[in-house]
């Protein structure tokens, strides 16, 4: 593999970590809203607090899948330069440009 | 003969009390900040993100649009949930107040059925009353009726207010719940709180302190406590606005950085920007904290409290604006503003805070028993040192005038009809920068230079306020000789006159310090000026209490034909702790 790809693939990887991390923190967020009570508040309130605490907690299991499909799609990217990397190599390494009783 | 009094009944039957747990609404809304966190963690990675090495090509392409757009919407967000979560704080705040207040009624009430029974009771125990006696008993039954009438008020008040909080919640909670409104621009904004500030003279619409302050005049109660809620950064800068008003946005804006940062700090995802605010926002929280603790010296049993009179920590790359006040700005009849120097940024916050208590106790100790204020004020850029180039010019100085201008104009908008004696302090590179704001502006009653490197754009006191300046200066202060004085002056190296030499006619007052060296430095001599129990302080409290005219005078500063400068206060022999001249603390 060349020196470019190498430094492609590292960034790619650094990118995927990237959006792990992300994606966990949306999974935390998505938890603690859901189990964020609203009973503190006056009655009057908590029918309000518990819809905007369902709602959200859904908006940030969305924002989790957002960030694993970012994942997903730049570990596909990697392994698809990899395998075509590869693929390339090989035949590359199939090719005999010389001529003569060497050939 | 029968005789009719008529009791009054016990009325109100019932004090509802508020409904809800304060702390309970805080840790939500700790909740609602870390998730905010989070989303602007979101939106910034999402940025950050685009940049993958040199990937190109339309898969990039397409990554990259995905990735801006994810990167919008969630920073819209994390705006969202961020109002959100200050309007949970803010009612917890007001639950708070109302809370303390539903206490109070129901003292009251206990004290007014302790005096109807009492009035039964002597009523019943009188077998044969005079004229006089009866008279009596009915003024008091009169007395009584019209005092629970007044507690019906106070109580349908009580329970009005306690309504409009609760709404307010509701519908900052009903304004973001679709995924349309979340990502709104204005995603949790009351429509009460928008429609206020959209009318004219609003705080942030290029609205003049006066106009500002007319504004808030003409909300209700209900408008004030929305736009505290759904626009703190607006109504904790407004100059114009009431400091009670500007102290709540502020803490509304402190409590979504400790909790919202703190969240960050744990994920890991914290920036060197924030760590910064977050620092900046626990001094904030600290010196309130003090301020609000801090108890009167003439008497114990009152607290005069904080207010956060300004509060941006983020601004100048971290450095931070913050103004902390130690008794209330709306009514104190005697308010001084005092503006630090050269190194100061929020992370002195704590150490200014206390200076501002010594201050608070000096004034009120040895004053005439009028109420006080004084307040820290650190909204300018503060040159970072002697190896900061912008220490040696005035320009900081300028800029930060313009600024104390603007927040001394707001200190007396938000007063048109009961103005303070008012006070600007200046130390060290702040007495340059208090300088520019009084020069040429009356606005001030009382201007106080102390350990001042020069006096900026004023040849003579007359330049600066209403041309009451009195200065002080610790001979052994080798900042505060910096100042041109005489014919020849010193070549620039000061930022202005001196304003303790006698050209500048202004008022010098004793600031000897008994731990004096006998050498000039920028130690001890140049902070020492707040100290307790000192020369400075004492005469500094005297002219914020409007007893200008009572300072322990010193001679000034004089610069002879035939030699270097001389100050005749060198020699003298300093007090500390003397009544009259340097006792400035209560013993307590």
């Amino acid at each position: 593999m060349g020196s470019h790809l190498v430094w492609q693939m590292e960034s790619l990887r650094m990118g995927t970590q990237g959006w792990e991390s992300q994606e966990s923190l949306m999974e935390s967020t998505a938890r603690e809203l859901r189990g964020a009570s609203s009973s503190a508040l006056p009655p009057s309130v908590q029918g309000a607090a518990t819809t905007f605490l369902t709602r959200w907690s859904g908006y940030a299991d969305e924002s989790a899948a957002i960030a694993q499909g970012f994942v997903g799609a730049l570990k596909a990217t990697a392994n698809d330069y990899t395998t075509s990397d590869d693929a390339v190599d090989r035949q590359f390494s199939d090719l005999d440009g010389r001529l003569g009783p060497a050939r | 003969m029968t005789v009719t009094i008529e009791i009054p009944a016990s009325v109100p039957a019932q004090l509802k009390k508020p409904e809800g747990d304060a702390g309970g609404a805080d840790t939500l809304a700790t909740t609602l900040y870390a998730a905010a966190g989070r989303y602007e963690e979101f939106a910034d990675r999402a940025k950050q993100l685009q940049d993958l090495g040199s990937w190109t090509g339309v898969a990039y392409r397409s990554y990259k649009e995905a990735s801006g757009e994810a990167s919008g919407e969630h920073s819209a967000m994390a705006t969202t949930v961020r109002r959100v979560g200050r309007g949970v704080t803010a009612f917890a705040d007001t639950l708070r107040d109302l809370l303390r207040e539903h206490e109070e009624l129901v003292e009251r009430k206990r004290s007014l059925d302790a005096r109807r029974t009492q009035l039964i009771a002597d009523i019943n125990a009188a077998t044969d009353p005079t004229e006089n006696d009866i008279a009596a008993f009915r003024e008091r039954a009169v007395d009584l009726r019209a005092d629970y009438s007044e507690l019906v008020t106070a109580d349908d008040d009580l329970q009005r207010r306690v309504r409009e909080n609760e709404t307010l919640l509701r519908q900052v909670f009903e304004a973001s719940d679709t995924l349309s409104e979340s990502l709104s621009a204005d995603g949790g904004i009351p429509p009460m709180a928008e429609s206020a500030m959209n009318l004219p003279g609003a705080p942030g619409s290029g609205a003049t302190p006066e106009e500002v302050q007319r504004w808030w005049e003409g909300l209700s109660e209900a408008e004030r406590e929305a736009v505290i809620a759904a626009y703190p950064e607006r109504i904790g800068q407004g100059d114009g606005l009431p400091a009670d008003a500007r102290d709540q946005a502020n803490r509304v804006l402190l409590d979504d950085d400790l909790a919202r940062l703190a969240s960050k700090e744990a994920d890991g995802t914290i920036d060197p920007l924030e760590r910064k605010v977050l620092a900046n926002a626990q001094q904030a929280r600290d010196s309130l904290a003090n301020a609000d603790a801090y108890t009167d010296p003439l008497d114990p049993g009152v607290h005069p409290g904080g207010q956060l009179w300004l509060y941006d920590p983020a601004a100048y790359d971290g450095d931070g604006r913050v103004a902390v006040a130690v008794g209330d700005l709306d009514t104190a009849t005697d308010v001084a503003v005092m503006t630090p120097g050269i190194n100061t940024d929020m992370s002195d916050t704590t150490y200014y805070t206390d200076r501002m208590m010594n201050l608070y106790e000096s004034t009120r100790y040895n004053g005439d028993g009028s109420s006080v204020a004084t307040m820290y004020w650190l909204g300018y850029d503060a040159p970072h040192g002697p190896t900061d180039l912008a220490t040696l010019t005035e320009g900081r100085a300028e800029e930060g005038g313009r600024n104390l201008a603007d927040a001394i104009d707001g200190l007396r908008a938000s007063r048109p009809d009961d103005p303070a004696h008012l006070t600007a302090i200046g130390h060290s590179y702040g007495s340059t920068t208090t300088a520019y704001a009084t020069h040429g502006n009356d606005a001030v009653d009382d201007v106080v230079l102390i350990g001042s490197p020069g006096a900026g754009p004023a040849d003579t006191a007359a330049d600066l306020g209403q041309g009451n300046v009195y200065v002080g200066r610790d001979s052994r202060d080798f900042v505060a000789v910096l100042g041109d004085e005489g014919w020849i002056g010193k070549f620039g190296l000061g930022l202005g006159t001196d304003p303790s030499s006698e050209d500048f006619e202004a008022t010098r007052f004793e600031a000897e310090d008994v731990d004096r060296s006998w050498i000039r430095n920028t130690g001890d001599a140049h902070s020492s000026y707040f100290d307790n129990d000192s020369e400075s302080l004492y005469n500094i409290g005297r002219i914020v209490d409007g007893h200008g005219g009572d300072v322990n005078e010193a001679e000034q500063s004089y610069d002879p034909w035939w030699g270097p400068p001389q100050d005749p206060e060198w020699d003298r022999d300093p007090t500390a702790d003397q009544p009259g001249r340097s006792d400035t603390t209560a013993r307590r």
